[in-house]
């Protein structure tokens, strides 16, 4: 039993579409308003743009995601600024340099302990990224997004 | 086509000891789902006890394979409830739900569990650690210091040479990181960047400084410019503008310096916390105190 503790400690359910891990989905929070309208720009930036570009974002969550979750989360002002800070002021050597942002592996390999790529990708939720957020480090660190919950404003998974 | 009753071989019941051996066999196949149900439903229909908790252990282990710690709940208050007098397994499964909640990265929920063992003379040190680690992963530094202060003098903690170093460190844990917003702001309102480089973000520093300070220039020639002109468009429409570009990336520049500062405590703080969570680890690592299990023997190199 210690044994099959230690080994499932961490790890994930097999993916199934029946039983149990046909789990139940967080719904999307429904925007209100004038909200809508910055989505559907966003969504059409993901559909129709996004495709035609060369490399992805380095990011997790990506920036039009991040976006349009810090619109929801703080509004539209707050979240066009957030956005608008990342994509201009941020997205540079020093996401690369890692030295302030945690990173995530993204597809099969979980070890990859290499620099940003294909592989890995940098931590940079809304929540770690508000002025006047609480000084919780755990909003900054991947490996407390369970234990968060629902207090992130990104439910999707961290590895698609 | 003859229907599938009619064939021989097959009109036999299934007994509880078939369900048992096929929640064995969706356990090793990782059907966690399907062990679950055999192994509960062997637990409802079989009448000898050891064979019972058998099953219900066998769905236990499903639960925390599958990481349905909800299932893992309706199994502990099975067993409580068929064996009211009898309180050992159901304190067995809760310690190891909270160590596996807490090794799956939800402290608080571990916490939950130990609530039921940390009275239980035979768990209460083991849980006053795990609570103690369960509490910093959960942000409370001070709180996960005092109980391993307590441990320090517990003689039934074989670990107890490390723990003042560990709780030293966790207490400093909310000084850890000293970058100041109010600083940052105010270095990146009166010079763009000075307050991202301040906070050892260079690179965000020079982008910002670069972007304000072009568009910066830019509104003062478009001023300029404009002053010079008669036609509307460009005595004011591309000054404003330009103006309200700059406006919006001086804004911007003021939002990262105190963004900057706060991410870069955080940071800190969380690689500061991660060292010790491996240290703690360490301690945790020890199977034969935390989970029972046989010691090694000495001589025996393990499989390689």
């Amino acid at each position: 039993m210690g044994a099959l503790l230690l080994a499932a400690g961490g790890a994930r359910a097999a993916s199934s579409d029946w039983g149990w891990d046909a789990a139940s989905v967080t719904p999307a929070r429904e925007a209100p308003g004038s909200e809508r309208t910055f989505e559907r720009w966003i969504r059409f930036y993901q559909a129709r743009v996004a495709p035609l570009q060369g490399r992805d974002c380095p990011c997790v969550p990506s920036c039009s995601r991040y976006t349009m979750a810090s619109m929801r989360k703080y509004g539209w002002l707050a979240g066009f600024f957030m956005g608008f800070e990342r994509l201009f002021l941020r997205e540079n050597r020093d996401m690369v340099l890692r030295w302030h942002y945690y990173t995530v592996p993204v597809g099969q390999d979980r070890n990859y302990t290499g620099p940003v790529g294909q592989d890995r990708k940098i931590f940079d939720p809304p929540e770690a990224n508000d002025p006047f957020g609480p000084d919780d480090w755990r909003l900054v660190h991947p490996g407390y997004v369970a234990a968060l919950g629902e207090a992130r404003s990104c439910p999707e998974p961290l590895h698609r | 086509m003859s229907p599938p009753s009619a064939r021989p071989g097959l009109a036999r019941n299934l007994s509880t000891d078939d369900l048992q051996t096929l929640a064995a066999g969706a356990l090793s196949s990782g059907d966690t789902f399907l062990a679950y149900a055999y192994g509960m439903a062997s637990f409802q229909l079989e009448t000898d006890r050891g064979r019972r908790l058998a099953a219900a252990r066998t769905a236990f282990a499903a639960c925390l394979m599958g990481n349905r710690m909800d299932e893992a709940e309706r199994v502990i208050n099975a067993v409580t409830a068929a064996y009211p007098d009898d309180r050992a397994l159901a304190q067995e499964l809760a310690w190891e739900s909270a160590l596996f909640l807490y090794s799956s990265g939800k402290p608080v929920e571990a916490e939950f569990h130990l609530r039921s063992v940390r009275d239980d003379p035979a768990y209460a040190t083991r849980a006053k650690f795990l609570l103690a680690c369960a509490r910093l992963k959960a942000n409370q530094p001070s709180s996960s210091a005092e109980l391993l202060r307590g441990l320090e003098a517990d003689p039934a903690f074989p670990h107890r040479e490390p723990l003042p170093a560990l709780a030293a460190d966790i207490e400093r844990t909310p000084d850890i990181g000293h970058k100041s917003r109010v600083v940052g702001v105010a270095l990146s309102g009166v010079l763009p960047g000075a307050g991202q480089i301040y906070s050892g973000l260079v690179f965000d520093g020079i982008q910002s400084f670069t972007f304000c300070a072009g568009f910066g220039y830019a509104t003062v020639a478009s001023w300029e410019y404009g002053r010079t002109r008669d036609d509307v468009a460009t005595r004011w429409v591309l000054p404003v503008l330009i103006t309200s570009v700059f406006a919006v990336f001086y804004a911007s520049n003021i939002e990262n310096a105190a963004n900057s500062a706060r991410r870069a405590n955080l940071v800190a703080r969380a690689r500061w916390v991660d060292g010790i969570v491996e240290r703690l680890d360490g301690i945790l690592s020890d199977q034969h105190y935390f989970l029972g299990t046989p010691p090694a023997k000495p001589g025996v190199k393990e499989a390689q």
